[in-house]
């Protein structure tokens, strides 16, 4: 792309990130939660991690949901088993990479 | 603990974001470069607007000839949940200096955010935020430029499997909160279903806002006690 073009797509981009960041920076002190917000501001995460993963995990592969079910299924079972984040990353990705390599492709 | 102490125990607890990162960061550098963007190019998106999905999204949108005002609303609706996340951060960091919070603010991403809220709450310093915060940046960073300078070397089967890696990272985190408390496994279930629902009628991206927003609203409902 050229130089030009992309310093304006660049600073768009950056205004459009950072503003959504930088504001609560502002508005945070104005704000007391009561008891229920800082709950809800509590349960947030939990909801957009799920939120996030279901149901687009089941395209991560966009022709085969195979890879998402087993790769999700492989990270959610080493997780109950108490494993480490990143193990249980890891033997996702390997359970993904043995459904690609055997053809476990639906 | 003190600063640095608290710093290097981000840095620490980052080791999952940063293995998610970089092979994710990797994906857009190729992602980058094969939508006409130069190594530099791509390697300032990542240094200075650094948002995984905005700039994935961005790479679709410059090869379909967008325009940039089209771009740039995508990107700030794409953002619009750093707004409720960086609340959430801001509210526990709000003892620091406003420059202090510009700074970190910056550094609120998705997985970021998981992992500082999933830390003890007496935890959630400044500079632990920083450790965290700084070194997802880099390697945000290192996988960006390794998969633009390296684009087209990495094996596909292995490209392809890390493609589970962000969805993996996520169920990790949620698994054991779901394990030790019955009310979150049905929030989570809900939360899963409504993202669900709402995409068959809206994009996508709206449609996690749209669940995240009202499964929270619902949970407050009927979950009493604190959730840590």
């Amino acid at each position: 792309m050229e130089n030009k073009t992309f310093i304006f797509l660049l600073i768009g981009l950056f205004a459009v990130t950072y503003s959504t960041r930088v504001l609560p920076v502002f508005a945070v002190n104005k704000i007391k939660f009561s008891k229920k917000a800082e709950l809800f501001l509590n349960l947030i995460p939990i909801t957009s991690m799920s939120a996030l993963i279901f149901p687009s995990i089941l395209s991560v592969d966009a022709s085969y949901i195979s890879i998402g079910l087993f790769g999700g299924l492989a990270a959610g079972i080493s997780a109950w088993m108490k494993l480490p984040t990143i193990v249980s990353l890891l033997i996702s990705i390997a359970v993904c990479a043995v459904c690609y390599e055997c053809g476990i492709l639906f | 603990m003190n600063k640095k102490q608290q710093f290097l125990s981000g840095c620490l607890l980052a080791s999952p974001v940063i293995l998610g990162y970089i092979p994710i960061g990797i994906a857009f550098g190729m992602m980058a470069i094969q939508s006409g963007f130069t190594i530099s190019q791509a390697c300032s998106l990542s240094l200075f607007v650094y948002t995984g999905a905005g700039q994935m999204a961005l790479c679709n949108m410059i090869s379909q000839n967008m325009s940039l005002a089209a771009i740039l609303f995508t990107v700030l609706v794409l953002n619009l949940r750093h707004i409720i996340m960086s609340t959430v951060v801001m509210n526990d960091l709000r003892h620091l200096k406003v420059f202090k919070k510009c700074l970190l603010a910056f550094g609120v991403t998705d997985e970021v955010f998981a992992v500082f809220c999933l830390n003890a709450k007496k935890e959630r310093s400044g500079w632990f935020f920083l450790g965290l915060a700084f070194s997802s940046w880099l390697s945000w960073n290192i996988g960006t430029f390794l998969g633009a300078a390296g684009a087209n070397m990495l094996p596909e089967l292995l490209s392809k499997a890390l493609g589970i890696s962000l969805y993996a990272m996520f169920i990790a985190l949620l698994v054991p909160k779901a394990v030790k408390s019955k009310n979150i496994f049905f929030l989570i279930v809900l939360s899963g279903l409504l993202s669900w629902i709402f995409s068959l009628f809206v994009s996508s991206s709206l449609a996690v806002i749209a669940a995240t927003l009202l499964a929270a609203y619902l949970g407050t409902l009927w979950i009493e006690e604190g959730v840590q």
